[in-house]
Parts: C-alpha cells; structure tokens; sequence
C-alpha cells in the first residue's frame, strides 16, 4: 500500500496530544494553544516591532504502513508568506517537546529571540524547495510500521509587522509542504 | 516575420497553456486515479543473463501496459526491493496506456546500470504532501548513484522529467 500521510499539530502539556488531521485546511496561527480554524486569539498589527504568535509543533503522520520505507524527510514552504508577515522554522532536537506558551509572545530562545536568529536562521525565505529544512535524513519509517516513526517536530512560529497592509481577519494563504522519498 | 523572442514567448506561451489545460481538465480525476501520480509508471528491471522482474504480475503489466482505462491496484505492487542490485543492468520505466491517454507528455526511460563500476540503480518516488491544499503529488525518480553522486530523472504526473543530482528541487507546479 502507498503511505497515506496526515499532518497534524500538538497542543497541551509534554509529550502533547496529536490534533486531527489538519492536512487541507488553512492553519491558523494565534495567541494560544490550539488547532483550531477559528478567528480567536489573532495577532495585533503592532505600532512598532512584530506581534508573535505561540509556536506550533506539527509532525507527519503514515496512517498507512509503505512498501518499504519512508525517508528523507523535508519541509519547506512553496511561497512566501505576504509582505508584513514574517514566519519562523526550525526543527526540534530529537524527543524535544515544548508546549506552546505565553512567553512564545516575546521571541523563543534560540529561535525567533534575535534579529539574527530570524532572519539568518530560522525565517522560512531560506527553506524554498531547492533548499528545505531536514527534518530526517535517514529512514523515518519502515514496513510494516505505522505512525509517526523517528522524526522530530517541525516547529513553526508567525508575525506581523508594521508594514503589513492587509486589514483584519485571515492572510492570504501560503503553502508548508511535507516531502519524503518512499519506497 | 516575428523576432527570435517574440518565438520564444510564444513557446513559452504553449508550454503554459498545455500545463493549465493539464490540470484544469484532466489533472485531478488523474491524480485521484492513481494515488497522486504513483501507478503512472511500472519498472522492469533487466539482468546481466537477461531475465527481468516487473512491478508486477505478468497478466497486471501487460494489461496496464495495454488498456487506456485501467489502473493497477496498489496491492498489485511488487516492491523495487526485490531486485537484486548486484545484478541489474537495466531498468526501464514505461508509462502505463492510462498514462499516456491522459498524460501526453509522458514517455519511456530507460536506465543502465553497470554494478561493476560501483553504480547503484536507486528508484523511489519522491512524494510531496501540501499542508495547506491538502493534495499529495508522488513524482517517480529513477536514477544511479556512484561514489556518493547521485543522477535522476524525476517525473511528474504531468510528464514532465527534471535531471537533477538530488532530491531537493523546485518543480513549480510540474
């Protein structure tokens, strides 16, 4: 059987609850520890500076077992977020979980809490296609196993800032994409 | 008489306009047909005494080869695992009659391998899973790696085939 895969988000406490598929619906990143698709908890255009949104850990789930294996797992985003919205990623030290929190408001240690760190590290303009964050270089997964194998949390983080001219309510979306090799 | 870029504008204006005309009529009931562009191919591996193995059966590829409605079923598949690597030389991919009923630019490659050399027959596809959209695309790759260099074709469902020497390419839409 070909591998069927979902994505799906993790809330709550350590090691965190898996979300139901979030896999085709547009990802809404706020102010608080959900996965909901709703309009609560939005991030404010700020006077100066960004507006953080809390972090969001996502994984890949194979809800059916591939021929051989899965690996080589990246992600990366197709397009660029729209002018004004900044958004950060990076992937998870192995068996590394964090909650998403209040603090993440401020910039997440070694993530998103200096300009360096944004911009020359973790800002998802260096992770198109041709260059995509390595989630998992090796196998992931193996027949005849399911799940979410050995891989580690992708985790992601928005903002908005001053210049962005949109208005209210949702952003215009923007593709993330899972890619793995599967034999 | 129009200029030489004035021919290349044009060209590039087909090429888009039969990629568009792709997906808006044919691309999703493909995609849904064979698994996001997975059953489009079927290898068959080629022995230096010259017997083969085959993704499949013999009556499941001849068919798939052979009638323009029909799409093996997964479970159909044998996996590529089973080939002996050590003793390979070739490796062809033809689309099945489906494929190229709906799927014009599509077409035969072939791969030779020379174990001897050290090279490695490498076939998988590289599948890509949209988040946001939801839709999976699986493009098949076939290639040889030899002292840790990598040459593949990789083929999307639209027919399309990009040489590359790793995995991490941007199709744009392919």
């Amino acid at each position: 059987m070909a591998a069927s895969a979902q994505v799906r988000f993790y809330t709550g406490a350590s090691p965190g609850s898996a979300s139901s598929d979030i896999t085709g619906i547009t990802i809404r990143y706020k102010q608080a520890d959900n996965a909901t698709q709703d309009a609560f908890f939005p991030l404010a255009l700020p006077i100066v500076g960004q507006t953080f949104s809390w972090r969001k850990s996502t994984k890949i789930n194979f809800s059916t077992t591939p021929v051989t294996s899965i690996s080589n797992l990246r992600w990366f985003v197709s397009s660029n977020p729209p002018s004004g919205i900044n958004f950060y990623a990076r992937v998870q030290a192995a068996g590394i979980y964090v909650q998403a929190n209040s603090q993440d408001v401020n910039g997440i240690t070694g993530f998103t809490d200096t300009v360096g760190n944004q911009n020359a590290n973790n800002a998802v303009t260096n992770y198109p296609a041709a260059t995509p964050l390595t989630v998992n270089s090796g196998t992931v997964l193996s027949n005849p196993n399911t799940g979410e194998g050995t891989q580690v949390f992708v985790e992601t983080q928005m903002s908005v800032g001053t210049t962005y001219a949109g208005g209210p309510g949702a952003i215009t979306p923007f593709a993330q994409i899972y890619r793995y090799n599967e034999s | 008489m129009p200029t030489a870029e004035e021919l290349v504008a044009q060209a590039e204006l087909h090429r888009k306009q039969e990629t568009e005309h792709w997906y808006i009529d044919d691309g999703d009931k493909v995609m849904n047909d064979t698994d996001g562009g997975r059953m489009l191919y079927a290898w068959k591996a080629i022995y230096e005494d010259g017997t083969c193995a085959r993704q499949y059966d013999e009556i499941t590829f001849m068919r798939a080869l052979n009638d323009a409605l029909y799409v093996p079923p997964i479970d159909r598949i044998i996996s590529i695992s089973t080939v002996d690597q050590d003793r390979v030389r070739e490796l062809i991919l033809y689309p099945i009659a489906y494929a190229l009923r709906h799927c014009p630019r599509a077409s035969t490659v072939r791969v030779v391998v020379n174990p001897k050399k050290g090279e490695k027959l490498l076939v998988y596809w590289c599948t890509d899973v949209n988040v946001t959209t939801g839709h999976t695309i699986r493009r098949q790759v076939v290639g040889i790696e030899r002292d840790g260099q990598k040459l593949l074709f990789v083929l999307s469902p639209s027919g399309t085939m990009t040489l590359a020497t790793n995995d991490d390419v941007s199709f744009d839409g392919e």
